[in-house]
């Protein structure tokens, strides 16, 4: 069990890192950016392997943000070419993220029945 | 040969100055908590203004200005011979489709923010020139409107950055009569585009302060006026960061001393309204002139005004493919004579 405060600096630091790339860079960076950026990031280092120990230190406050989305898509990815072979590649990551990825389907869905966007 | 009425590369006098008769400007909630609500004619309650979306919303503001401008001047509808308008949404819809509502003709302008100064010169010539008696010229545009189309939906909840400026939900309509009591637009300098190479669209007062300067200064060349000649230029909306940029390039062009100079996206707001850099958008200046300016022309504690009213020529599109904002300002001199 990784201590509470621990979490709560992980997954700040995360979140500050993204606030300043936003606010000092120039404002052609937008949060699309911050949010392709992060996922793309998270597995890339988790492929290296440098993502893990951030888990390890940080649990929830590295896992919560948009770059621990990324850590288990290239976790399952490599799960799954262990067993299935390169095939896996494809499937893994989709197969590992599917709770989050459904979840965000339905929510959305049902918000877009009960409410009426307006902007 | 050069036109009998033109002076210069870019202006023109106006013989027989045509009479800003009866205004009204109608505003948005948040621009009733500024500092110049008493001087509104109206002020909503809230966005929607009783319609089902915020466009059919906009385009109900304009329609209810004009009418509150024709009333408030004692005109009937049929007396207005030709409406000149625009807005800032796409094909203009908010003023076509108050037009639909009305029996006069309609000349549908596009000028981004500068669309007051553009409906005003050119339904000011129209009845200079003879071809009319009576116009109105509106502009306006909406918050959320704005938002939807030039940066993110609203509900995104995106980070502004301090050189972003809050699109006005506001109208103003003017009647220019050939005939009456009031201000009068003595002369007009149509804006050259200008385009210094900025692209970013958070900071649209500095990509139009360079064209507001280029314009002012013309004016001033064409019509070979001295500095001080009118008790207040406002610039159409600028904002704090535009603005600061448009006082450097004065000095830098030699229009010393400072002409008394304002813009209309500070004034709008007060500073404690959360909107970073000041107002924007066509209904800004076209409110500012429509309430609290033509009100103090009227009372006579401005006699000489110099509506600069400036806009960013860009689209959602163009900003899409990395495009440079392309400002325009155009100038239109209201004195009372």
């Amino acid at each position: 069990m990784v201590p509470i405060y621990m979490t709560f600096l992980v997954g700040g630091a995360l979140c500050l890192i993204g606030q300043l790339i936003m606010d000092l860079t120039k404002p052609s960076i937008t949060p699309g950016h911050i949010l392709v950026g992060y996922i793309t990031g998270g597995a890339i280092l988790s492929g290296l392997g440098l993502y893990q120990p951030l888990v390890n230190i940080g649990g929830a406050g590295a896992t919560i943000p948009l770059s621990g989305f990324g850590h288990s898509l290239t976790q399952g990815a490599l799960k799954a070419v262990e067993q299935k072979g390169i095939l896996g590649a494809f499937s893994g990551g989709v197969e590992a993220t599917a709770a989050g990825i459904t979840a965000a389907i339905v929510f959305g869905y049902v918000m877009a029945v009960l409410f009426n966007p307006k902007g | 040969m050069t036109a009998p009425k033109k002076r210069g590369m870019q202006t023109v006098v106006l013989n027989q100055p045509p009479v800003l008769t009866s205004w009204a400007a109608v505003v948005g909630p948040k621009e009733g908590e500024g500092p110049w609500a008493s001087d509104f004619d109206w002020v909503l309650d809230d966005y929607n203004f009783g319609e089902k979306t915020w466009e059919l919303a906009e385009s109900k503001l304009m329609r209810e200005t004009i009418k509150l401008a024709i009333s408030k001047g004692n005109y009937q509808e049929e007396d207005i011979e030709v409406m000149l308008a625009g807005d800032l949404l796409n094909q203009i819809i908010a003023t076509s489709f108050a037009a639909r509502e009305f029996k006069m003709p309609l000349l549908g302008l596009y000028g981004a923010c500068s669309t007051m100064a553009e409906a005003l010169a050119v339904a000011a010539m129209l009845i200079d020139g003879g071809y009319f008696l009576k116009a109105v010229a509106s502009a306006c545009s909406h918050h959320h409107t704005a938002e939807r189309q030039f940066r993110f939906p609203t509900e995104q909840g995106v980070q502004k950055t301090p050189s972003s400026q809050w699109t006005a939900t506001a109208s103003g309509a003017v009647v220019l009569d050939a005939l009456g009591i009031g201000p009068r637009v003595t002369s007009i300098t149509l804006g050259r585009v200008i385009d210094m190479g900025q692209t970013d669209a958070s900071d649209m007062g500095s990509a139009m302060a360079p064209a507001a300067v280029h314009t002012i200064k013309t004016h001033f060349q064409d019509l070979q006026r001295p500095n001080d000649y009118y008790d207040l230029i406002v610039t159409g909306d600028l904002g704090k960061v535009g603005m600061a940029l448009a006082e450097q390039l004065f000095v830098k062009d030699g229009l010393v001393p400072r002409p008394n100079y304002s813009d209309c996206g500070v004034l709008l707001f007060d500073h404690n309204q959360g909107v970073d850099s000041g107002g924007s958008g066509c209904g800004c200046s076209a409110a500012m002139l429509c309430g609290p300016l033509l009100k103090k022309m009227h009372e006579g504690q401005i006699n000489r005004l110099l509506l600069v009213a400036t806009g960013a020529l860009m689209s959602p599109v163009s900003q899409f493919q990395g495009e440079t904002i392309p400002a325009i300002a155009h100038a239109v001199a209201i004195e009372n004579i």
